[in-house]
């Protein structure tokens, strides 16, 4: 008998970096020229067998409009296994957003999160802002996957969402969906009574 | 000059240049027909030369593109403003973590932290600070989802379940948020959870010999929006077990309650913003028109959701008489359209239906699914700066005053 995991991935990133085409490729190997931007959030899913014959089930909460929303990120975080930030190489300062994505995750979500970098429209390489190195070397730094895909031409998505297949059943427990032993994040990563003070001085404090 | 003027102060829909259908045929030229036809004045006046009419035709869409353009700018710094009072609440997170997780009631004895919890819970705290101040006065097990949930799912499997309730969560999942495609039917990752928590709801409720509330939805949405099923189901009903809450909720048995909240309401109202009462009361517009229609989903059919969000919190944290002041606050941001007079258009209003408003926000593309009085300008700002702006004349002990005159028994 193969091994079947489900797990939750959600797609962050700034608007019009292509996080909708990527799980397009990546769900029904289609590409548009000129998708509209999504509204509200999307959901799909997709599964990947492995070398192993292990099928991982991904579900994909499309995350539109989050930025108009920013009280529905307690919806998206919860019980995610993974995530996925996408960035445009030829816009500098979406890599920025993402950085603040990242940020975000770090702070709020499970902190077994697997966290995918994901340099998007790699096909327009000749107008690229950013750098391979400069996002691999951010990505080692915060240790998180990184890989540049085109949406476009098909280029490393697939790739991108099995490397992280790979990666997750070593790191998180099968399907977060049915498990009640996982608490909810929130009161989890509460600490109520350790405050170290050098963690508190590594930020902005406005008291 | 005369006319521009005209045309710029009038609704759009009164003197569009000309209806759409002609508008299609303009990219293939203009027909024989509107070679005639002014597109800038009304038929019932004297027609205007071709010259005259294609400057004012120009004039409008020249007009019509700066106001496009100061409404972008509003947006913009609006946003900018709202990510800078995010931020701040972030920014705030240690500041929570150290004074309130570990006993909120502190906020009760601390007026800073109290201003703190008002501006808003960071996001990452809000279901645990929700969970804690809503408490568990019913003294629910934690197993109370699953029990009632397995024996809504006995009943929906032997029929036992009634088709009309069905259909009712039905009609109400289909109004839930609808823009956030959250809960669709078909492609909401959420709707079979908000489903499943409505229908144990119901079974819940049937014990106490009550049916289902159209609004609950709404209700259960924001919780399945913040939380796990499990809490999500536990916070809702002890949520609805106050007092006023429960009275909406509570069907005809509640009928009495509900006409008290209603006189409770109409007396601040006339306290706090005496215009407003005097022209609702002229026109027999009555708190049962549009103060239920608030208060069952807990506003969010009508606010903005980020604007909902917070009132939440407040009002999770000081009980039934925010839900008024929140009311009052609405009220008062609508008070300058409030003065019609004429009472079908009131209620229009009030409805979210109000055409003229519906045709700018249109106009300066803003999103026409989200809260109902997102046409009026009603944004997060506002609001608050109206609830705020009320300390002025509010006070709790008239609200506990009244709720003791009208409610002996409570």
């Amino acid at each position: 008998m193969s091994k079947q995991f489900q797990f939750k991935l959600v797609l962050l990133g700034e608007s019009a970096v292509g996080k909708s085409s990527l799980v397009l490729r990546f769900v029904k190997d289609q590409f548009d020229d000129y998708r509209e931007s999504t509204i509200g959030a999307a959901f799909l899913t997709q599964t990947v067998t492995l070398e192993d014959q292990t099928t991982v089930k991904f579900e994909i909460w499309d995350t539109a409009g989050q930025e108009r929303y920013k009280s529905l990120a307690p919806m998206y975080y919860r019980n995610a296994n993974c995530a996925v930030v996408v960035y445009d190489i030829t816009q500098s300062a979406s890599l920025e957003k993402a950085r603040n994505w990242i940020r975000e995750l770090q702070r709020q979500a499970d902190p077994s999160i697997v966290i995918a970098l994901c340099g998007n429209k790699s096909d327009l390489s000749a107008r690229r802002q950013v750098s391979e190195e400069e996002a691999k070397k951010y990505a080692e730094e915060e240790g998180l996957m990184w890989a540049e895909t085109s949406a476009k031409t098909g280029e490393g998505v697939s790739e991108i969402f099995t490397a992280i297949a790979k990666k997750l059943p070593l790191t998180a427990p099968p399907s977060a969906r049915t498990g009640a032993g996982r608490a909810p994040t929130g009161p989890k990563s509460v600490d109520l009574n350790k405050q170290p003070a050098g963690q508190n001085s590594n930020e902005p404090c406005n008291c | 000059a005369m006319t521009t003027a005209s045309v710029s102060d009038t609704p759009s829909s009164t003197l569009k240049p000309s209806p759409p259908t002609h508008r299609l045929t303009r990219s293939v030229g203009p027909s024989a027909l509107e070679k005639f036809v002014s597109k800038t004045r009304p038929s019932f006046l004297p027609p205007k030369t071709r010259q005259e009419d294609d400057k004012h035709m120009a004039d409008w869409e020249a007009m019509m593109k700066q106001s496009r353009a100061a409404a972008e700018k509003r947006r913009k710094a609006l946003q900018e403003r709202r990510l800078a009072r995010e931020k701040k609440i972030d920014e705030s997170l240690h500041l929570w973590e150290k004074e309130i997780v570990p006993d909120w009631r502190v906020v009760h004895k601390n007026s800073k932290l109290r201003k703190l919890w008002w501006k808003g819970i960071p996001t990452k705290l809000r279901a645990s600070m929700w969970e804690r101040a809503v408490g568990n006065p019913l003294a629910l097990s934690k197993d109370n989802f699953r029990s009632c949930s397995s024996r809504a799912k006995r009943a929906l499997n032997s029929g036992a379940f009634s088709a009309a309730t069905l259909s009712k969560i039905e009609t109400d999942i289909a109004s839930t948020l609808p823009s956030l495609h959250i809960f669709h039917r078909e492609t909401g990752p959420l709707y079979p959870d908000l489903k499943d928590m409505l229908c144990a709801w119901v079974v819940a409720r049937a014990d106490e010999g009550l049916g289902y509330t159209f609004g609950a939805a709404k209700i259960a949405a924001m919780f399945l929006i913040n939380m796990p099923i499990q809490q999500a189901f536990i916070v809702m009903r002890n949520l609805l077990e106050r007092h006023c809450l429960r009275s909406f909720f509570g069907g005809s048995g509640a009928k009495e309650d509900v006409e008290a909240y209603y006189r409770i309401f109409e007396t601040l109202l006339a306290d706090g913003m005496p215009k407003i009462y005097f022209n609702f009361k002229q026109h027999q517009v009555s708190p049962a028109s549009y103060l239920l229609d608030w208060i069952v989903p807990l506003f969010l059919d009508h606010l903005p959701f980020e604007a909902c969000a917070r009132i939440w919190d407040v009002l999770i944290l000081e009980g039934d008489s925010f839900l008024y002041r929140a009311a009052l606050g609405i009220l008062g941001v609508l008070e300058p359209r409030l003065f019609f007079p004429d009472r079908q258009e009131l209620l229009q209003l009030l409805k979210g239906e109000n055409k003229a408003a519906i045709d700018v926000a249109t106009r300066e593309g803003r999103p026409l699914d989200g809260g109902k009085y997102e046409i009026y300008g009603l944004d997060e700002e506002t609001l608050w700066e109206r609830i705020d702006s009320m300390d002025e004349w509010w006070k709790e002990s008239t609200w506990n005053r009244l709720t003791r005159r009208e409610l002996p028994d409570l």
